[in-house]
């Protein structure tokens, strides 16, 4: 793996850095305007980010809470871009996908450390897609058998909860090891407490 | 008999007057969850600060005085709930965000907080001693059984709708569903009195029902017995119990107007289209869709979920609590919400299944029975959430002192897995 280190001991290697934080400041920025599913009390939201700014490294539970959060703001605008479509000519793309796009180049860019979470095995490329295939593939047999057999009439709608729970996945695999680095951990929290702060007092 | 109980715990703990409090206080939680919301059950001030949740919330109290003690802060950090339970909790507060009220998700989270974190702090702390671990399945059972009788009389005396003191069938099959497996299965490596008494529970539980869900909890809590067990006597004694808990439920068909049969058909009254249940659980996938992560906010689904339904049923047969826990949660507190409750089942079935490998019959009866009823139970639990919740304000506890009693035999018996 190519670059340079910042900080000794954090394993942050600046392409790694400038996509992360490129894809955050990308998710906000679609989501500044507008979102989907309102959020009635950001208070909570910000009070989460402020707390992700501190370093609980002492503490392993409460800083597996701050990832939670952050993971968890992450993937709220994830969910606020699922339905929103952006056309160009013929072509209409999600703008989900654009700011996916520097989330997974900076997941590339790390080193891909283990992570604590092991449910997922991430040591490799390879083991990392093939957790995620099997899982989404499992997803789709068991929705198919739930809607389809039990239901009986078949499913109402189309397919797009699958469709969003493989995004929240691949937001979740792209992103979880990475906010292990409290570095890139507290640049995220600094990013979202800003956003937090800026949508309140301009909505307020 | 001596067992062989982990020193780290039995040695520094004597028993004294804080232990005693402890036991007490959580003797009286377990006994008193059998009444449910009796005798205010139209109260919101009781559903919310009922003897349990009073007793969790002094527990909760207690567990941060002494936190803050230098003095004391080392009884309470071998208590303090695993990070799955605090991060379902994070989310649960979180979600919060994007509720349209705010106290209703205040108080679900309260109660969840008070329940998870002071509850699981009392049974923890209460079942320290191998001793008081045999008491409470004893008081266990006892509990079930006045649960149990209470919702016979009442539905043979009054009316088969009436389930006792729980008045709702979701919430009592919930509630027998969970405790009927763990309490038998304790029994059954007893006395031959305290075996009779097991099948007795057992199918005297089955024939006050009236759920497929608490049914099929209880069959799937005797199944996992018969295949985890070593002992023959308790195989036998299974079986058994099985085959007159089945002649039971035909017969509890007939005597209460084939009330679990047609929950088990899972058909509207015309025998024709599906059961409202299944237009709950598509609608909860609907909202998915839109609030994959967000959710409804914590508690908060029965506001939303009529929004989603996208087709109505034909007849409206729809009974509260109808739900799937899993979807439920899903919907309430998003997919990640889900992931932590399946974080928190997944860390607490792998304590228990190893609890179940690791003790040997032989060597401690007693330990290996404890271990075994837990992963029933626990297998009932998650089987009894398919058709109802263990989220349901008063069943609650009941979940968390099956964690409880997961982690207490874990340390006392097992040497500290986790």
């Amino acid at each position: 793996m190519t670059g340079s280190k910042l900080l000794p001991g954090y394993r942050l290697y600046m392409p790694q850095l400038l996509f992360f934080t490129s894809a955050i400041i990308l998710l906000l920025a679609l989501n500044f305007s507008r979102s989907s599913v309102e959020i009635k009390r950001p208070a909570i939201l910000l009070a989460g980010s402020i707390l992700a700014l501190f370093n609980f490294e002492k503490s392993h539970r409460i800083s597996v809470i701050t990832k939670i959060i952050l993971l968890y703001i992450i993937e709220m605008f994830f969910n606020q871009l699922s339905t929103r479509v952006f056309h160009i000519r013929s072509f209409s793309i999600h703008l989900s996908l654009i700011a996916m796009v520097p989330l997974a180049a900076s997941f590339i860019f790390s080193k891909f450390r283990k992570s604590n979470f092991s449910l997922l095995e991430t040591n490799d490329l390879l083991k990392s897609w093939a957790t995620v295939f099997t899982v989404i593939v499992l997803h789709m047999l068991l929705l198919f058998l739930l809607l389809k057999k039990i239901y009986g009439y078949g499913y109402d709608h189309n397919f797009g909860v699958l469709a969003n729970m493989c995004l929240y996945f691949l937001v979740f695999v792209f992103s979880w090891q990475q906010l292990e680095n409290i570095c890139l951990r507290r640049i995220t929290a600094i990013i979202l407490t800003a956003f937090f702060v800026i949508s309140m007092v301009m909505g307020g | 008999m001596e067992y062989n109980t982990n020193k780290l715990i039995s040695d520094s703990d004597a028993f004294n007057w804080r232990n005693l409090f402890f036991i007490a206080l959580a003797g009286i939680t377990v006994a008193v969850s059998a009444l449910h919301f009796w005798p205010f059950e139209d109260s919101k001030i009781w559903q919310m600060l009922n003897i349990p949740n009073f007793c969790c919330g002094i527990g909760l109290a207690l567990a941060v005085v002494l936190s803050i003690s230098k003095k004391y802060r080392g009884m309470v950090l071998p208590y303090m709930p695993h990070v799955s339970i605090l991060a379902y909790l994070a989310i649960n507060v979180l979600s919060i965000s994007f509720a349209d009220s705010l106290s209703r998700p205040f108080n679900y989270t309260l109660k969840l907080a008070l329940v998870f974190t002071g509850g699981l702090f009392l049974f923890q702390k209460a079942l320290s001693k191998p001793k008081v671990l045999n008491l409470f399945y004893i008081l266990i059972a006892i509990a079930v059984s006045i649960s149990v009788l209470a919702c016979i009389y009442s539905r043979l005396a009054f009316d088969p709708k009436q389930f006792g003191f729980h008045g709702n069938v979701f919430k009592y099959g919930t509630y027998i569903g969970i405790l009927v497996p763990l309490a038998c299965i304790y029994l059954f490596c007893g006395s031959k009195l305290q075996v009779l008494l097991a099948i007795l529970i057992t199918t005297a539980g089955v024939f006050s029902a009236g759920t497929a869900g608490a049914c099929l909890a209880i069959f799937a809590g005797l199944i996992t017995t018969l295949v985890l067990s070593k002992k023959p006597s308790t195989r036998a004694g299974i079986i058994i119990c099985l085959l007159l808990s089945a002649a039971t439920l035909f017969l509890s068909n007939k005597v209460f107007d084939n009330t679990a049969g047609s929950d088990f058909a899972l058909k509207e009254n015309d025998a024709i289209n599906l059961r409202q249940r299944y237009i709950e659980w598509q609608a909860e996938i609907n909202l998915l869709e839109k609030r994959g992560i967000t959710g409804t906010g914590a508690g908060c689904v029965n506001d939303y979920r009529s929004n989603f339904y996208y087709r109505l049923p034909k007849l409206n047969t729809l009974k509260a609590f109808d739900q799937n826990g899993f979807l439920a949660i899903g919907a309430e507190t998003g997919l990640l919400g889900l992931a932590a409750f399946i974080w928190i089942l997944i860390h607490y079935a792998r304590v228990s299944l190893r609890d179940c490998l690791y003790l040997r019959a032989g060597e401690n009866p007693k330990a290996c029975a404890m271990a075994t009823a837990n992963t029933a139970a626990f297998v009932s639990a998650l089987t009894a959430n398919i058709f109802s919740s263990v989220h349901y304000n008063g069943i609650l506890i009941v979940f968390v002192l099956l964690l409880s009693l997961i982690s207490s035999v874990n340390k006392i018996y097992a040497g500290r897995l986790q």
